[in-house]
């Protein structure tokens, strides 16, 4: 019970309306994410072993042995939108890459950075996101598209 | 009585903890990305015939034989060749479309004949890189000169070679 309202305390003290009980956001100008550029894994050349290919929120990808990176990446990109000052929270939800044809892949995106503080001005404050794919043995060939979530949070 | 007291005091604290989560309620703003990736089919590569240089009858000097892609074959002044020449085949199958390159890991080998006779081989192919077809196949062959020594022992000779076949 004491810690609770220790955190009571400290969430009041960041609040920018510390009088505003209701549930919706009131704000003028809440943050918002935008999508700027997609994630592409390039292309990789399956293996009767499968395995993983790790792609760094920097845009670099790594094939594990017998998978081979054949070029093409890039890391997906968002814009944060907000007041200033404001610490947000980025969290990605897993993605299910499909060909098409009933093949899929399980993508499992991961940001530059877990936290942010934001920058005034639109579209000031960008993170990257990378993320590891994972190949079962033999994986069928085609192109895979799927969509992740990315949930910024804030208080 | 006691039970009660229990429940009132549960109760309590539900209801301390719902009005400390409403002072702060946790916002988010959600954006939709995308991402892509393009597999391609594991490559294979099949043999589909051996190179073969048929059957030679050695000199008392030295001379080459050559077998072409097409099959045909030189026969070194001095050598007496006959018998079926092939040259080395391989089946490729990969994704459709695509552009493999096509390689040859050993282009300089020998050819024994089990013993301490051996012969050099020199192996080439014009095939250094392919589109695959719309059902993802794909060929090449291989040529390769045959080194016959002065008066080459008799024999049945042999040997390896690999190839490499990889995306573009």
């Amino acid at each position: 019970m004491r810690a609770m309202s220790a955190m009571a305390a400290i969430a009041l003290s960041l609040s920018p309306l510390p009088g505003n009980f209701a549930h919706a956001d009131t704000r003028k100008s809440a943050p918002i994410v935008e999508a700027a550029t997609d994630i592409s894994f390039g292309m990789v050349a399956a293996s009767t072993t499968g395995g993983t290919i790790e792609l760094t929120p920097s845009g670099v990808a790594r094939c594990t042995a017998g998978l081979q990176c054949l070029g093409g990446e890039r890391a997906g990109l968002f814009y944060v939108t907000g007041p200033k000052d404001y610490m947000v929270g980025i969290v990605l939800a897993p993605a299910r890459l499909t060909n098409g044809r009933g093949n899929s892949l399980l993508a499992l995106p991961k940001a530059s950075q877990s936290t942010m503080v934001l920058d005034p001005g639109k579209r000031k404050n960008q993170f990257s996101v990378g993320g590891k794919l994972t190949l079962s043995a033999a994986q069928p060939e085609g192109a895979y598209t799927g969509s992740y979530e990315v949930i910024v949070e804030y208080f | 009585m006691t039970n009660k007291s229990v429940q009132a005091l549960g109760l309590t604290a539900m209801l301390f903890a719902g009005v400390a989560l409403s002072i702060e309620p946790a916002h988010a703003a959600s954006a939709t990305g995308d991402a892509t990736v393009k597999i391609l089919r594991a490559i294979t590569v099949t043999k589909s015939s051996d190179l073969d240089f048929g059957k030679i009858v050695p000199s008392a000097a030295a001379a080459t034989v050559a077998i072409a892609e097409d099959n045909s074959r030189v026969c070194g002044s001095g050598l007496s060749c006959f018998g079926t020449t092939t040259a080395g085949a391989f089946a490729v199958v990969g994704t459709a479309n695509e552009t493999v390159t096509v390689a040859i890991d050993n282009p300089s080998i020998t050819l024994t004949d089990g013993g301490s006779n051996s012969m050099a081989v020199a192996l080439a192919t014009t095939t250094s890189a392919m589109t695959l077809s719309g059902t993802g196949d794909g060929s090449f062959k291989v040529a390769g000169t045959l080194n016959v020594g002065a008066n080459q022992a008799a024999g049945t000779y042999s040997g390896q070679y690999a190839v490499s076949v990889s995306y573009q």
